[in-house]
């Protein structure tokens, strides 16, 4: 399998003849208002619904009538977030907010060695309010939460009364800290967090974002960086070369085969991301906003047509090719942005500062 | 990863890896950096004028080199995560010998040869322990490069390796980064990152001192290395945390003392957005130059006293080498080549070239 190459944090640049291309003059205020907003909005609201979900439930001794409305719960909640995780900037990476929400991928298994090390002591003082947000960002967040429900005990599955009393708790006091941060995104975000203020109205004054242009360069790096998350993180070491060799389990939420949904849930988040920005291109560069916007549609459908739990459709060479071709499609909808849309919009990309070393 | 060496071998094989010498070494310093043009991937030695003197093919995106200037050879490492390395003479006297990262290691992109040429030292990942490591290769006579140990490096992701001017110490920046190669560069432990600068002993490995930045500056993950005349280590860095933050870049270690940290003025600070993307001393080990391709701007220090004496804009300028005191040459992705320093005005060498991009690391010798 050919080794993908990831972008460092830090990697596009104003384009020195800027001001042939501009981005929209109210770039920041779009971005936030019409995506992220909503996008961090439902994150929190999802989360504190699983909470609540997971507070009934677990009050009630857990067991069998209540456990699908807490999946439910748990798989919307990963559905928004997926919609939120390409943001990997301003408040999503201060604080490691982002590692506290989803510790992936954990490539030394740090989350389950953790988590069970966590539930063998039980020691009820990690589960007091607050007492988690200072313990490790793996044992903070959805993945750590989809483990004790789907995995180790196991909650979703287990009779009521099984003796599993302190790993319910501890779900619940996953849930509230992903609730916590997750309203700490939506106030950073919102016209009263100096985030959201800095992003939706650049200025020369600012330290963050001085200009239209700087808020564009941050929305296209998150665009681009968020499509190759999708395929090189995502997919291409779960698919490897072939269905006998695919790895379902390097798959991000796959015990609660949450997978593709949110797979596609993240496209159709970088679609409507890319939407938001309502970018205009030159008479002869107008071919880039149907091309994007295809090609994007057609990755997410690629992934929603497979409806195979992950684990078979890996084996089953048509649904392999299928995610396969996603793959490839994000790989061009990522040029087409890298190649195309940044430079219309003043941005480019170079050599050195675009793989950083 | 064996697909990817074997690849490589393929790929060697067809390419011949048949340097195209133009011209011997003569008594003028030569330069080597590694390039993209077109689709090729080259290293490349270069007189001081920017002309090529042997072009030596590589697989993929090479990155930075070991030199051995006393018996006339280097070896190229592939940018990380980077399974080939290739020796070559830089007379182009004998061909090029490609190596193969060992089994479960990859290269960063930098390493260094012992002087008396009985050894090459690279930093690599032991990746699914997740820690770093120095290879250590045979570089004797016959020695064919075999692979014959590693010492640790007391941190993770170890990028850039200096040697001491005392010839048996080794400098290593652990830039503290967690990565795999299945996930490219992607960063794997930014909550728990600690970078760390560590001297090696280069007979044995044994681990002299480390030392670590103020805990506020975690995220600070230090790269990118060089030795002034006095013997201080000078390092740049690349902030991982978020863009708001803006941590002094530059810094200097002295044996025994606590690092230090010079920031610059603060729209110099700012310039640099975060990221130092190569480091390097003039020709009198006076002057430092940092270079960040993602501001585009190479940035000037007193290494006596760490005071900011100016910059040079360069757009996607990354790879700085030594041309004469206060000077040096500059390359970028952008296939410039120019003159800079801190107190004479920019000579062009080489203008902007389509298609043609000079990588991170520019190195004399």
């Amino acid at each position: 399998m050919p080794t993908s190459k990831w972008l460092v944090a830090a990697w596009v640049a104003l384009a020195p003849l800027a001001a042939l291309a501009a981005p929209p003059a109210d770039l920041g205020q779009r971005l936030a208002d019409d995506y992220a907003r909503p996008a961090v909005a439902r994150l929190a609201q999802q989360a504190e619904a699983l909470q609540a979900s997971l507070v009934g439930w677990c009050g009630q001794g857990g067991g069998q009538p209540g456990a699908p409305a807490v999946g439910q719960a748990f798989r919307h909640t990963v559905l928004a977030w997926s919609g939120v995780e390409f943001l990997r900037f301003g408040p999503l990476v201060q604080g490691n907010r982002y590692e506290r929400l989803a510790f992936w991928p954990d490539t030394r298994g740090v989350m389950q060695r953790q988590v069970r090390a966590l539930l063998a002591q039980a020691d009820p003082a990690a589960l007091e309010p607050q007492a988690l947000a200072k313990r490790s960002v793996a044992l903070q967040g959805l993945p750590a939460l989809e483990y004790v429900l789907y995995d180790e005990p196991g909650l979703l599955a287990a009779p009521a009364g099984a003796d599993t009393a302190y790993a319910c708790r501890y779900a619940v006091a996953v849930a509230a800290n992903v609730a916590g941060v997750a309203g700490e995104l939506r106030q950073a975000w919102s016209p009263q967090g100096d985030f959201g203020r800095q992003f939706t109205a650049p200025a020369p004054g600012n330290d963050l974002y001085r200009s239209q242009q700087e808020v564009a360069a941050e929305a296209v790096k998150a665009l681009s960086t968020g499509l190759q998350f999708a395929r090189d993180v995502k997919l291409l070491p779960v698919l490897a070369d072939s269905p006998q060799a695919a790895r379902p389990k390097r798959a991000a939420f796959w015990r609660s085969d949450a997978t593709l949904p949110a797979l596609a849930a993240s496209v159709r988040g970088l679609r409507a991301f890319y939407d938001a920005g309502g970018y205009a291109y030159a008479d002869d560069e107008s071919w880039i906003e149907a091309s994007v916007r295809g090609e994007l549609d057609r990755a997410a459908a690629a992934v929603e047509a497979v409806e195979l739990p992950l684990q078979q459709a890996l084996a089953d060479a048509a649904a392999w090719r299928r995610l396969a071709l996603a793959g490839m499609i994000l790989k061009n909808a990522k040029d087409i942005v890298d190649q195309h849309v940044a430079p219309a919009l003043g941005v480019t990309i170079g050599f050195n500062a675009l793989d950083g070393d | 990863m064996a697909i990817d060496r074997r690849r490589f071998l393929a790929v060697a094989a067809a390419a011949g890896l048949a340097p195209a010498t133009l011209r011997a070494a003569g008594p003028a310093p030569l330069y080597l950096a590694a390039r993209r043009a077109g689709e090729r991937y080259e290293a490349v030695v270069l007189d001081a004028q920017g002309c090529d003197r042997q072009v030596v093919p590589m697989p993929a995106r090479g990155h930075s080199f070991a030199l051995d200037p006393a018996r006339g050879r280097a070896v190229v490492f592939g940018r990380q995560p980077g399974f080939f390395a290739v020796a070559f003479r830089l007379d182009g006297a004998q061909p090029p010998v490609p190596l193969q990262a060992a089994d479960g290691r990859h290269f960063f992109g930098h390493g260094v040869f012992l002087p008396d040429g009985r050894r090459m030292i690279a930093t690599e990942n032991h990746y699914e322990a997740g820690h770093g490591v120095l290879g250590v290769y045979d570089a004797s006579e016959g020695g064919g490069y075999r692979r014959i140990g590693e010492f640790a490096t007391g941190g993770i992701g170890p990028h850039e390796v200096v040697l001491l001017p005392d010839g048996k110490t080794l400098c290593v920046a652990n830039g503290g980064i967690l990565t795999h190669p299945d996930y490219g560069k992607l960063e794997l432990n930014l909550d728990t990152m600690r970078p760390s600068l560590a001297y090696v002993d280069a007979a044995d490995g044994r681990l002299l001192e480390q030392v670590e930045l103020p805990r506020e500056y975690h995220r600070l993950s230090i790269r990118h290395l060089a030795v002034a005349a006095d013997g201080a280590v000078w390092f740049g860095c690349q902030h991982t945390g978020p863009a708001a933050e803006r941590p002094p870049l530059v810094g200097r270690h002295r044996r025994g003392r606590a690092a230090e940290l010079f920031a610059g003025p603060s729209e110099v600070l700012r310039g640099f957005r975060n990221y130092v993307g190569s480091v390097a001393v003039d020709t009198a080990g006076a002057v430092l130059a940092t270079s960040s391709p993602v501001g585009g701007q190479v940035v000037y220090w007193d290494t006596a006293n760490g005071r900011c004496l100016g910059l040079t804009r360069l757009a996607d300028g990354c790879g700085v080498a030594p041309l004469a005191p206060e000077r040096f040459l500059v390359n970028s992705g952008m296939g410039e080549l120019v003159r800079a320093g801190p107190a004479a005005p920019v000579q062009a060498v080489l203008p902007p070239t389509a298609g043609l991009s000079w990588d991170n690391h520019f190195r004399r010798v």
